[in-house]
């Protein structure tokens, strides 16, 4: 994964649509709210994979902020950039399901509302990295922004249960044991798993394209001079 | 039961689209710039030369 | 180069800055997402006039639905006794039914008997099963759990 993230990340994606088959055709409906709880098998593994991207932003964070003056911020900025992604596939699939299960498409409740401060402060990692030239200064602004959004996610994780909210509470990581019958819970993990590696591979590919392009200015300015 | 139930299939679909336009469009996205980058850097490296 | 690129983050900032405060102040009213039904009974009086989120669960027996008014009309309770008659206009979300967990958003009277509901949200619970599986009384243990927990007054 690591090593080789575009293979990894080609046979994730299999992977997934194969889960994704799996969660339209073979696992059962649910009693409750009939089939439109199918986008649970996206959803959830989206919200993991978002927070996954934060979790690898916080240590490159915290080792750019070692060396502030020679440390790169490429894999802080792949981190962003993917975490960007998952969280706003988080919150649209979240507000799709909305729609029919709890009658709206968007609340302002503990959980939906700190989602949506990570997606701003995602958005706007990228745009502070923009607007400052290279250097330790961008190198230590953008880390602490990275900290900080570290810092959002076991909010949100625990923000139903901290306070009150429609989003109901945790299904799986939960004291008395998972509330979900066993086909539907080995296909949410499973789709868990996937989707967080598929998110790694993303940012090392992303990283490895971002050195590249660094690589190339850096000879076409050689080259100029 | 209380009026006519919604049909759940445009939501899933829309879902599932949204999903695929994230996970699979950005990693062919990633794929297709990588390979880009590589011809680019390619080219540079034979002109050196 | 430099003023054009200052100019635009600034912009951002400021848009960004107006959507936090957006964000942070819609969530601080909502800290306390929606009351119980014996909170808002209690401080009925003061809410009266404000748009408030009550949350509770529907009592069996109670849902009147006239359809070709779109009349709603239905009890929610703390299962505690404490009880707000609702009604509302329109169709309810699909999976709104006897025993289900809904936040109401709406008028409660000056007595905390009865609000008038402008929107209807099912507050469901996290339980996930194929039907015909015999969970019993869990997904309203863990409504319950959900809708009332921290209720700040005491039966």
């Amino acid at each position: 994964m690591f090593d080789k993230p575009r293979l990894s990340l080609v046979a994730t994606i299999i992977a997934m649509i194969v889960q994704w088959l799996l969660a339209w055709f073979w696992v059962p409906v649910d009693d409750a709210q009939g089939d439109v709880y199918r986008i649970i098998y996206l959803h959830v593994p989206a919200a993991f994979a978002a927070f996954t991207s934060a979790f690898v932003l916080a240590v490159a964070s915290i080792l750019a902020l070692r060396s502030p003056n020679s440390s790169k911020l490429d894999l802080s900025k792949a981190a962003t950039e993917v975490g960007l992604v998952f969280t706003i596939l988080t919150l649209a699939t979240g507000s799709i399901w909305g729609k029919p299960t709890w009658g709206t498409w968007w609340t302002w409740d503990a959980r939906l509302t700190t989602t949506f401060l990570l997606a701003l402060m995602y958005g706007g990692w990228l745009l502070l990295h923009n607007a400052i030239p290279e250097g330790p200064s961008r190198v230590r602004s953008c880390s602490i922004l990275g900290l900080m959004i570290a810092v959002d996610v076991p909010i949100i994780y625990k923000s139903v249960t901290w306070w009150r909210t429609l989003h109901q509470p945790q299904t799986i990581l939960r004291s008395g044991g998972s509330t979900m019958d066993g086909d539907m819970l080995a296909l949410l993990l499973s789709g868990i798993a996937i989707m967080v590696i598929v998110c790694l591979s993303m940012i090392f590919v992303r990283r490895q394209n971002i050195r590249l392009q660094e690589s190339l200015e850096e000879k076409s300015l050689r080259g100029v001079v | 039961m209380y009026g006519p139930q919604t049909d759940p299939t445009p939501y899933i679909a829309a879902a599932y689209v949204i999903g695929a336009l994230c996970t699979i469009g950005y990693s062919y996205w990633l794929l297709a710039s990588r390979r880009r980058l590589e011809r680019y850097l390619d080219a540079m490296n034979k002109k050196d030369h | 180069m430099k003023s054009k690129s200052t100019k635009w983050m600034i912009g951002i900032v400021i848009i960004a800055v107006a959507i936090i405060s957006i964000a942070l102040t819609q969530l601080s009213s909502n800290v306390v997402y929606f009351f119980t039904p014996d909170e808002a009974q209690a401080k009925a009086a003061e809410l009266s006039d404000q748009n408030i989120k009550v949350g509770g669960m529907v009592v069996p027996g109670s849902v009147e639905w006239t359809a070709e008014a779109l009349d709603l009309a239905f009890t929610i309770s703390d299962l505690k006794g404490h009880e707000i008659k609702i009604r509302h206009k329109g169709t309810p979300p699909d999976m709104f039914k006897e025993g289900q967990g809904v936040v109401v958003e709406g008028i409660i009277t000056n007595d905390g008997k009865s609000m008038t509901s402008r929107k209807l949200m099912v507050k469901h619970s996290e339980e996930y099963k194929k039907p015909g599986s015999h969970s019993g009384d869990l997904s309203k243990e863990l409504l319950e759990k959900s809708l009332f927990k921290d209720q700040t007054s005491k039966p």
